[in-house]
């Protein structure tokens, strides 16, 4: 890299290529940890956030996180409100977060801890907490391709919730219904307006489902079991529309990442495709772009996608879109990862870009050699090889409906 | 009383819905004098099925209405199905409360009440195809060809001509090529009045070739670039007929 590069943009034009200025954020990485307070007692707004650890499962780690200040930190865990935001930015708040841990085992949900927990993922605010630590937090941030950016963490010996908590209605309610199901309970929840990462919350902390049946989630886990059971739902209703007449199709370019849906007029499948480029997170020292993908048919797939959580979490803001236009259609959704966004940074990432995605005006076409025509001059990689790489693609270009012959 | 239909053993039965299920969302049985019909398309509609199986077929067989439709959701018709034993004696009845009600007698007698789907009246046409190449092979192995291509490939590829009949598959992973001949026995019959070759999609190719769990020879009919017609025959009597398009290249 050239030497006078930084000098010239000072993290405003990102003349290096990545998606984010990699000084500023060690800066505010810096900053954060130095924050830190020296105490062991950290008090804070929980915007309200709460982390369920994997790694030892059945017992796991879990804990409230807040930043060591007051203040409407609501956006803190909010990922629907951080799309358009700068990568900085988000990192910023997610550094400042400083989660407290215990163990406990996923079926004590009696335990005190997970009560005070479950409590704080139906607040509607920010909730003032204090915690007592058992030691300094240990200065570190943690990023993770599910799970959002995390800050520092230390052992938890006690929190307190600070005054009343103002607990969403529609929460309470499937919280003390023990014997709606999980499924039930997500769609209740979804469809009265709660947002995926609320529910996400509650789902983790064991508070939804029948009583039997409650358990601590893992967050990592929870984030794909919503994003799935959501979808599935929707799907449910999506099969029973008509078909869309023309062929929809979508772009978004956003930090280093190209977005593309098409929609074709024919029954419900799906596919989800990624390309990663060489020097982006997950090839970081490939000499070629990398594509994976993986699809299901008409009546959905019962098996997990060797792609990972983010088929599920773009399915859901597909599904979003045509619940919104009440049609069903064939939908291809492509992603391009260009070199420079080099970061871990959830799922939400995907579900979030999909959404904005569906929210532009849509390129109207006819034949599936047009939209073949118009993306070849917006795809980074070849088009042809995107139809190769992929089955329904294929499907739409290749193969011949058997009524032509009747 | 409108239709019932009993069948000596369920496994028949079982492999049926089942394989149907794999292509189908909803779909009509027609039950006639004559016996029962199904055809119906794929969602994507790149594949038909067509099912006929003749009265003489049944154990049993009462149809008192000149056609009675059995419109079902071929999942939840897979769900009961699978509760059968594949030597249950099975019962399909249609009443006059409009319900089908599937029937397994074994060790006891289970009955299973299904809604009937009111599916419309509109019928498929027969698809047109033409025909240069008529092979009859055993079905097994058909699936194992099927499964050896799915290793390098979601597409194969049917050759055939006066000789031989081959399934082949290539991609950047490798090439599988599988050879019938007559000598080894796995080919039946070869009828080919100008050599074809067309390409088909796996996906579908395997879920119809399910049908060998109960049909051992299938017979495999088309053209260069041309929809395929295969067709099982089924046990008893009847036969199950699947058209898929081509995969242009």
């Amino acid at each position: 890299m050239q030497q006078s590069l930084c000098l010239l943009c000072r993290g405003s034009k990102l003349l290096c290529g990545m998606a984010y200025c990699p000084i500023i954020v060690r800066h505010i990485a810096k900053l954060r940890v130095r924050n830190i307070p020296d105490k062991n007692i950290v008090y804070g707004s929980s915007p309200p956030s709460l982390f369920i650890g994997r790694i030892g499962y059945p017992i796991v780690h879990i804990g409230p996180g807040a930043p060591p200040y007051t203040g409407d930190t609501s956006i803190y865990d909010h990922p629907e409100s951080w799309i358009n935001k700068p990568l900085e930015e988000i990192l910023d708040y997610r550094f400042s977060i400083i989660t407290g841990r215990t163990a406990v085992k996923i079926k004590d949900i009696d335990n005190k801890l997970v009560l005070i927990l479950q409590e704080l993922a139906m607040a509607e605010r920010p909730v003032d907490i204090e915690m007592v630590l058992k030691k300094r937090p240990i200065p570190r941030v943690i990023l993770d391709e599910y799970v959002p950016p995390q800050g520092p963490s230390a052992p938890l010996m006690r929190v307190s919730l600070g005054g009343n908590v103002k607990v969403n209605r529609k929460m309470e309610q499937v919280y003390y219904d023990t014997d709606l199901r999980t499924y039930d309970a997500v769609m209740t929840l979804y469809r009265s307006g709660v947002s995926v990462s609320q529910i996400q919350k509650l789902l983790s902390v064991g508070g939804i489902g029948t009583l039997r049946r409650r358990r601590l989630v893992p967050t990592r886990w929870s984030i794909t079991a919503i994003d799935s059971m959501i979808s599935e739902g929707l799907l449910k209703e999506v099969r029973r529309f008509p078909l869309l007449n023309e062929y929809l199709v979508f772009v978004r370019k956003y930090m280093k990442n190209l977005f593309v849906a098409i929609l074709a007029p024919r029954p419900w499948s799906y596919e989800w495709m990624e390309c990663w480029f060489p020097q982006s997170t997950w090839n970081p020292t490939g000499s070629k772009p990398i594509i994976e993908g993986d699809y299901e048919g008409f009546k959905g797939r019962t098996e997990y996608p060797d792609i990972g959580g983010c088929y599920y979490a773009s399915r859901l803001a597909t599904l979003e879109y045509l619940m919104r236009i009440r049609r069903q259609a064939t939908a291809i959704l492509l992603r391009e990862i260009y070199p420079g966004f080099n970061l871990p940074i959830g799922v939400w990432f995907v579900r979030e870009n999909i959404r904005e995605l569906f929210k532009r005006r849509p390129m109207v076409f006819h034949d599936i050699r047009e939209v073949f025509m118009f993306l070849k001059k917006i795809t980074r990689v070849d088009f042809n090889v995107w139809v190769e790489k992929s089955v329904l693609l294929r499907r739409l270009m290749r193969e011949d409906r058997i009524l032509k012959w009747c | 009383m409108g239709l019932r239909l009993v069948f000596s053993d369920a496994k028949t039965w079982k492999y049926l819905v089942d394989t149907l299920s794999r292509l189908i969302d909803e779909a009509a049985f027609i039950a006639k004098p004559q016996g029962l019909t199904l055809r119906a398309l794929d969602p994507s509609r790149i594949a038909m099925v067509d099912l006929e199986i003749p009265a003489e077929a049944f154990e049993e067989y009462e149809c008192t209405e000149e056609e009675v439709r059995i419109g079902v959701n071929f999942d939840e018709l897979k769900k009961i199905m699978k509760r059968g034993r594949a030597k249950d004696k099975f019962e399909l009845e249609v009443g006059e409360d409009k319900k089908l009600n599937v029937r397994f007698k074994g060790h006891a007698i289970r009955t299973f009440v299904l809604p009937l789907l009111d599916l419309g009246t509109q019928q498929l046409p027969t698809p047109k195809i033409p025909i240069t190449a008529h092979v009859k092979v055993l079905s097994d192995a058909v699936t194992d060809a099927l499964k050896d291509a799915a290793i390098v490939s979601d597409y194969v590829r049917f050759e055939a001509n006066e000789e031989r009949f081959v399934i082949k598959a290539s991609s950047d992973r490798g090439n599988v090529e599988v050879d019938f001949t007559q000598e080894l026995g796995s080919l039946i019959e070869l009828d080919v009045k100008e050599p074809a070759i067309a390409s088909y999609s796996l996906d579908y190719l395997t879920d119809m070739s399910k049908t060998s769990a109960i049909s051992d020879i299938v017979t495999i009919e088309y053209a260069s670039n041309k929809p395929l017609i295969m067709t099982y025959d089924l046990p008893g009597g009847g036969r199950l007929t699947f058209y898929l398009a081509p995969r242009m290249e």
